[in-house]
């Protein structure tokens, strides 16, 4: 399994090809959703899991397979990286005027809050987003909604409520512009964004 | 060539300050939304070039074509061509107007007026009563010549029409500079036609929801700063901005009371959004719904007795009306689809929303108790409506089918007259300013 190769290991001359590799697994899947958080080329092997975004999350590989990549190491603090690799996305998707989690979007925050858990110092912003097939006002009061759901289901699940910080971008910013369905079914959706952690590794 | 003088009209008595009209003659009948044009003529006065007006044509061409653009812009006249070429130093009759039949007159005459400063004298004659119904001199810095014509417009609209004229004012628009979305977001404000725009914010921040506040000299708008939306207070005359200190959680949709003191604003926490109320002396605010769901898009009438919002308490969005405390809550909207957005207009006899019927929005009004329902627009995504203070013309964004990237567009009442404002960039979230001091 690729995700046993510790990160320290790997040839330096190997690590140009990790983004293609990557890319290439994404796309083969056809998950468009996951390209954006996994765009930087990252120093870590451990690949996004493997589970169907249409299952529930113990559907997936067991998650205390990937746990000793995350857990806590005071020489290896953890970075933004760690956590996109690890939740498999910083972003989930909802139904058109919905803020209610679907198995898929239950699935990526189970596997947000496990990691948030273990990482009891970095905060998160929720932010959520609605497509632009209602007025502003409107799906901006919708992106709350959305956040808030978020926060809830993390807060259920052992983050604590202090260190989740919601809030909404309504349609203010879109992920996709086209006014065909497949767009807007992309702008339908919260994302996770850690607040004060490092995006390289400190050494 | 010098045309023949109509002795009962070669004063031009200009009276200096406010028009003082009473419905004349040349009134235009807009009962029902429908009108019937008046017929106008708006001569070239030529004075030749004026260093800084227009681009090297003859100002008062340039002036007058600015006229003739605002008048035209609200459906309301009909223009007629007149042969012959006029000049501002010799007097102009009317006989050769008359004879094309025109009803009404505008004789606009430019000259420099020292320091920098631009003259400009508007009268609006009656053309078949062989009298000046309105005139007035306008004095305005030579850079801002294009101000000159607009108060010109001004005065001849609110002549014929009794309503304050909406074309020397300003537009706000969330402008979009960048190829990404997102991306090189402006607050850019410009004249009420696209010209003279200037950024207001330089930073890499979003911005929306842009207001003013009556006056004009100052606004409100949502930034998106360190990724948390703040309401920010700016002024545009000292440049001075802050944001509000506001209740926890999420806050949008914020506009001004009638008299300034106040803004009223949804604030989101939990998933419940509900209207909240600031006095901004004192910093004290105060929530005036508590229903479950959305409540959002607060508006004041002019007069300051009710608010309209929108909620979603129903099961889908749809127009309420309350007392300022909060109390007397009741739906208004019954029509087809769901409604949103309503903003009132400055005369209070209209609210104007948005229609949402499956994937299209349209901008629709009503009166304030929801009854004559219409659907005035007909885009594939048109929203935030925002009315003129003349009451008759609305701003709104427009989405055409398939492009991605908005643009804004103004109305008559009757959905009839629409045009793009032209902005070189993209541009949404359209307020549009009352009248400029």
């Amino acid at each position: 399994m690729v995700g046993e190769t510790p990160m320290t290991r790997l040839p330096h001359h190997r690590l140009w090809r990790l983004p293609d590799l990557r890319l290439r697994w994404l796309l083969a899947l056809g998950l468009p959703v996951l390209v954006a958080g996994c765009q930087r080329p990252t120093q870590s092997l451990i690949p996004p899991p493997l589970f169907d975004m249409q299952q529930p999350a113990d559907a997936g590989p067991p998650a205390n397979a990937l746990q000793p990549a995350v857990s806590r190491d005071a020489d290896h603090p953890a970075m933004l990286e760690d956590f996109e690799t690890f939740a498999g996305s910083t972003r989930i998707l909802f139904a058109r005027n919905s803020a209610e989690l679907d198995l898929a979007a239950r699935a990526i925050l189970d596997r947000q809050a496990q990691w948030l858990v273990l990482h009891p110092e970095v905060r998160a912003s929720l932010q959520g987003h609605a497509d632009e097939l209602a007025t502003r006002e409107q799906q901006f009061a919708l992106g709350e909604r959305r956040a808030a759901a978020m926060k809830f289901y993390l807060t259920a699940h052992g983050v604590a409520a202090d260190r989740l910080l919601p809030t909404s971008f309504g349609k203010e910013r879109p992920a996709a512009t086209g006014s065909d369905e497949a767009s807007q079914s992309r702008n339908r959706r919260g994302e996770t964004v850690l607040v004060g952690l490092p995006a390289t590794p400190s050494r | 060539m010098r045309k023949s003088l109509a002795p009962a009209v070669l004063l031009l008595c200009l009276m200096a300050g406010r028009p003082a009209l009473a419905e004349g003659p040349l009134h235009v009948d807009i009962t029902q939304g429908v009108a019937s044009p008046l017929l106008i003529a708006i001569p070239d006065l030529l004075t030749g070039p004026i260093a800084g007006v227009g681009e090297g044509t003859d100002a008062g061409t340039a002036l007058a074509e600015v006229v003739r653009a605002d008048l035209l812009s609200t459906g309301l006249y009909h223009l007629l061509g007149v042969e012959g070429r006029y000049s501002a130093s010799t007097e102009t009759g009317l006989a050769p107007f008359a004879r094309a039949g025109a009803q009404a007159l505008v004789l606009g005459r430019v000259r420099p007026a020292g320091n920098d400063l631009l003259s400009y004298d508007c009268a609006l004659y009656d053309v078949f009563g062989a009298r000046i119904e309105a005139s007035q001199r306008i004095t305005v810095p030579v850079a801002q010549w294009r101000r000159a014509a607009h108060r010109c417009a001004d005065l001849v609209f609110s002549a014929t029409t009794g309503d304050p004229g909406h074309f020397d004012t300003r537009l706000l628009v969330v402008a979009q500079k960048g190829e990404a979305p997102g991306q090189a977001v402006r607050l850019v404000s410009m004249d009420y036609d696209g010209a003279n725009p200037s950024d207001l914010t330089q930073g890499r921040e979003l911005v929306a929801m842009p207001r003013y506040a009556p006056g004009s000299r100052r606004i409100l708008y949502l930034s998106f700063d360190d990724g948390r939306a703040v309401l920010v207070l700016a002024n545009l005359d000292t440049g001075q901005m802050a944001s509000l200190k506001l209740p926890e959680g999420v806050p949008s949709a914020a506009r001004f009371s009638p008299d300034g003191r106040s803004v009223i604003f949804s604030l989101a926490r939990d998933g419940d959004a509900d209207i909240y109320l600031l006095d901004l002396a004192s910093g004290t605010t105060r929530q005036l719904t508590s229903a479950p769901g959305a409540d959002t898009s607060p508006c004041f009438a002019p007069d300051g007795a009710s608010i309209v919002f929108e909620s979603d308490r129903s099961g889908q969005p749809q127009i309420y009306r309350m007392a300022p405390d909060g109390s007397d809550q009741m739906r208004i909207s019954f029509g087809k689809g769901a409604h949103a957005s309503p903003a009132w207009s400055p005369q209070g006899d209209l609210i104007a929303f948005t229609q949402i019927d499956g994937d299209r929005l349209r901008i629709g009004i009503m009166k304030p108790d929801g009854s004559k329902e219409r659907i005035i627009t007909d885009g594939a995504r048109d929203e935030d409506p925002s009315w003129g203070v003349s009451g008759r013309a609305l701003m709104f964004q427009r989405t055409v089918s398939g492009a991605a990237l908005p643009a804004i567009w103004m109305t008559d009442l009757t959905g009839k007259v629409v045009r793009r404002i032209a902005t070189p960039w993209s541009a949404s979230e359209p307020a549009w300013s009352g009248k400029r001091p």
